[in-house]
């Protein structure tokens, strides 16, 4: 009977769709921010405002961005190199912007396209461990909009889209008739919107200072199905009406508040600088469990063993991040070059429990360029970054060694580097 | 061996093809109001965002820019074997948009964007059992999120070349639940899903400056689930398999239309199609099952599609002139039945030719939306399927024929037959869209 019923959570799993994406939150949401060690909460950057600075969409006229992105993660766990796939796709925003009196306006949007799909969706067992952050997280399709106005001050909001999977699912009747033995079955299922709300103020005072708070509601792709797989054999036990429920929580991206300070200065030989400091607020408390739960409903003759258990994850805390990066312009605006620092702390606390997520914690230097074409009906810039994350080895030991991974020892390295073209 | 149903091993190891979303409301209705309006018929004559689902190519021959967003809302009085049969989604978001990028004035080159959001989901797929009494032509064709982006282009005066891309995904991955180191049920999932793009073509020739003619093609479109089942269990390997190969089906269609527009003030259009029925493979999941000692099989046949041929009469009239002009719009068409006369046995499935009459309305005022025309469109649209019955037969004696209704009973399969559609399964009815939507253009 169980391997009918998961036959149907195979099926319900199938079915489950694109969810949204977190490359651009561990990477950067356009070449310039990836430079920046995503320090530029602050930017005034139009093209990438959807994924970077929401409010920098109250913009005069239009502008895009477009860039590919690779990120190869190094981890090994127990001293054995993991098998986590590399982070591929292509990154892109556009804007428009109008001014009405002193107030300026516009929208933008900006996403995620990942190499291998739309978007991956993975549930480890719960007694493997499990990497929130690298491995379907930034497999997903991402679709941001956001609008904008305002002037000194400014205000954004937007929704950052994603889907869920939800329904009665499938249900399948195994029966006999004058024909015999026959199956039957019916689908019903559906694809439900997701939102997460974007949120954004900035302050202007004047051409060199900017401060900014963006918000993120906290992203996942939430699946509720049901199985249900009625047998009517004549004296056979195992006829009657099972059911399996899956639950799930997939590719968790959890709240981001992002506060940004910039300050342009002059140098020199009509150099220009400009500084970039952030704090990036992530709220993993609130985080669900990284493992899918299955529960069954059994009405038969013969009643199977069955044995269920819900896995509590530990218990996360909220993060901090410090950011610091600079930007240099030439004094023809034809080059800029860019270094950035910061640093993610672990949501983890002390291991415990049945479940291993693992979120090490990771330093992250970033540098940059960034080369302007004039000559063209349009201004473009060609943007590189290259960046290096390093989470140091951290030893974990559970209070109980029965539990599955009760010690291990995790570090890594993430290489990551994004090639983009921004017009305007 | 039930008692050791503890699993030692289960996988599932899932084969879905790509999901080639085809199957739109826009196939059903036309594309916006104008489009509902007149009955479909405006592959010749749309240029401006709906021109992205009638014929890309007429984008070329629009002007300016133009942007529209409209409530569509459907209900059905179809019935079949003495029972009501409801459709999904009732309401839903349309919208349409075209523009000539700055950088490409010099090509003649247009883009448009086309979308319907239906309400409460992105995507809604609902099989029936096999039994269940319903309509293949409706089921499932317009619940899901489109999003069509179309390009025309026109290379000389008289021609317009045009494309649209329809997408959706496709999914493929394993799924596993297996015992962990407690005995507990663990699942694993593993699941990709891929991008998976379905292009239209169209051209648009306009002979003289009143005459416009177009072809437009429409590829065919389905979501193909096939799901492969690899399990043992007290280790015996179990294998087992769930497919629809065509859930979501649009057929391949080929429309050809000629359009008179004789003044600014008169348009005419008609438009056939021929839309390619026989390939599908109809609406049930077929489920292969397997219990020890017994073989569970699909035993639903589902009769045979027929190709389908269309012609849609549409036009309008304006009735108002000056700062507050009107419109007068109006279409009709007939459509042949995707299903012949061959007798069903456990399936009931219903089709007929379709009536289709259409009418609407509207109302544009010159530089009344940020210094552009204000448009506002009212679509309405019937589709009238005359009631059509299939006679059933009772299957006599085992082994029963497969066009045949049987009962519980193998020793006596003509009694206890619960068939809705035994003796004669009867259907028909009607369908009612309409949309009402505002834009401009500038």
């Amino acid at each position: 009977m169980r391997r009918h019923l998961l036959r149907w959570v195979g099926v319900l799993v199938a079915l489950t769709p694109p969810t949204q994406a977190a490359a651009p939150d561990l990477l950067g949401g356009s070449p310039r921010s990836a430079a920046l060690a995503q320090a530029d909460g602050a930017s005034r950057e139009p093209a990438s405002a959807a994924l970077v600075s929401p409010t920098a969409a109250a913009s005069d006229g239009t502008s895009a961005v477009v860039a590919y992105g690779v990120g190869l993660p190094r981890f090994w766990l127990r001293g054995v190199r993991l098998e986590l796939p590399s982070i591929r796709g292509i990154t892109f925003g556009v804007q428009a912007g109008a001014q009405l009196g002193e107030t300026r306006i516009g929208i933008a949007a900006g996403g995620y396209l990942p190499d291998r799909g739309l978007a991956s969706v993975t549930f480890r067992p719960a007694s493997e461990p499990v990497f929130p952050r690298y491995e379907a997280s930034t497999a997903k399709s991402t679709l941001d909009l956001v609008a904008a106005i305002g002037g000194r001050l400014r205000g954004a909001v937007g929704v950052s889209l994603g889907a869920g999977t939800e329904g009665p699912g499938v249900n399948v009747t195994l029966a006999q008739d004058s024909r015999g033995v026959r199956s039957d079955g019916a689908l019903d299922l559906s694809v439900t919107y997701r939102f997460a709300p974007v949120l954004a103020l900035a302050f202007r005072p004047d051409d060199a200072f900017t401060a900014a708070l963006r918000l993120r509601g906290a992203r996942s792709f939430h699946t509720d199905l049901n199985a249900t797989t009625g047998v009517t054999f004549r004296d056979n036990p195992l006829s009657g009406m099972t059911q399996v429920r899956l639950q799930g929580d997939a590719a968790y991206d959890p709240l981001l508040i992002d506060l940004g300070i910039s300050e342009r200065f002059q140098l020199p030989r009509a150099w220009r600088t400009t500084l970039f400091f952030g704090l990036r607020h992530e709220h993993w408390s609130a985080a669900p469990s990284p493992v899918a739960t299955a529960t069954f409903d059994l009405h038969l003759v013969l009643r199977p063993f069955e044995r269920q258990e819900t896995f509590v994850p530990p218990p996360l805390r909220n993060t901090l991040s410090p950011r610091v990066a600079l930007e240099i312009t030439s004094p023809s605006g034809v080059l800029a070059l860019r270094a950035g620092y910061g640093y993610q702390p672990s949501p983890l606390t002390a291991p415990q429990g049945y479940l291993t997520p693992l979120l090490p914690a990771y330093h992250e230097g970033t540098g940059g360029v960034g080369w302007v074409i004039h000559g063209l009906p349009v201004t473009l810039r060609l943007d590189l970054a290259l960046g290096l994350q390093v989470a140091p080895e951290r030893r974990a030991r559970k209070e109980n060694l029965t539990l599955p991974w009760a010690s291990y020892t995790l570090e890594g390295v993430l290489p990551h580097g994004m090639v983009g073209l921004a017009a305007e | 061996m039930f008692h050791r149903v503890p699993v030692l091993a289960c996988s599932a190891a899932l084969s879905l093809s790509p999901v080639q979303v085809h199957a739109d409301v826009f196939s059903l209705w036309g594309a916006g109001a104008t489009g509902v309006a007149e009955a479909g018929a405006r592959s010749a004559i749309a240029s401006d965002g709906t021109a992205v689902h009638h014929n890309p190519a007429g984008l070329a021959f629009g002007q300016g820019e133009d942007a529209e967003v409209g409530m569509l809302l459907t209900t059905s009085r179809l019935r079949a074997a003495n029972r009501p049969v409801d459709l999904d989604q009732r309401m839903g978001i349309v919208g349409s948009t075209s523009f000539s990028p700055t950088l490409l004035y010099s090509l003649s080159l247009r883009i448009g964007f086309l979308f319907h959001t239906p309400s409460g989901a992105m995507l809604r797929v609902r099989t029936r059992e096999a039994h269940a009494p319903q309509f293949p032509y409706y089921d499932n064709r317009s619940q899901r999120l489109v999003a069509v982006p179309g390009l025309g282009l026109r290379p000389v005066r008289w021609l317009g070349l045009g494309a649209s891309l329809d997408a959706l995904a496709g999914l493929t991955g394993t799924a596993r639940l297996r015992p962990g180191p407690r005995g507990a049920s663990e699942p694993a999932v593993n699941q990709q899903v891929y991008p998976s793009l379905r292009p239209s073509f169209g051209f648009r020739f306009d002979p003289y400056p009143r005459w416009h003619l177009a072809a437009m093609y429409r590829g065919a479109f389905a979501v193909n689930l096939e799901t492969r089942t690899e399990a043992t269990v007290a280790g015996v390997p179990l294998e087992a398999q769930v497919r629809q190969a065509h859930a979501l089906y649009d057929p391949a269609s080929l429309v050809l239309g000629a359009a008179w527009t004789p003044t600014r003030r008169l348009s005419v259009e008609l438009d056939v199609g021929y839309h390619r029925w026989s390939r599908y493979q109809g609406p049930l999941l077929q489920a292969r099952a397997e219990l020890p000692g017994v073989r569970a099989e699909p035993s639903a046949r589902l009769p045979s599609f027929r190709d389908t041929t269309s012609a849609r009469l549409g036009g309008s009239t304006r009735v108002l002139g000056g700062a507050h002009q009107l419109r007068v719009r109006g279409g009709f068409g007939v459509e042949s039945s995707m299903l012949g006369n061959e007798r069903q046995g456990q399936t009931n499935l219903v089709d007929g030719a379709r009536l289709v009459v259409a009418g609407g309305l509207s109302y544009e005022q010159p530089e009344a939306l940020l210094g552009g025309m204000l448009v506002a469109t009212l679509g309405v649209q019937l589709h009238h399927l005359p009631e059509r019955s299939w006679a059933k037969v009772a299957c006599q004696a085992a082994p029963c024929p497969a066009d045949t209704t049987v009962g519980p009973e193998a020793s006596a399969p003509s009694e206890g037959i619960t068939d809705p559609g035994y003796p004669t399964l009867r259907g028909g009815g009607q369908v009612l869209a309409g949309v009402v939507s505002l834009g401009g253009r500038w």
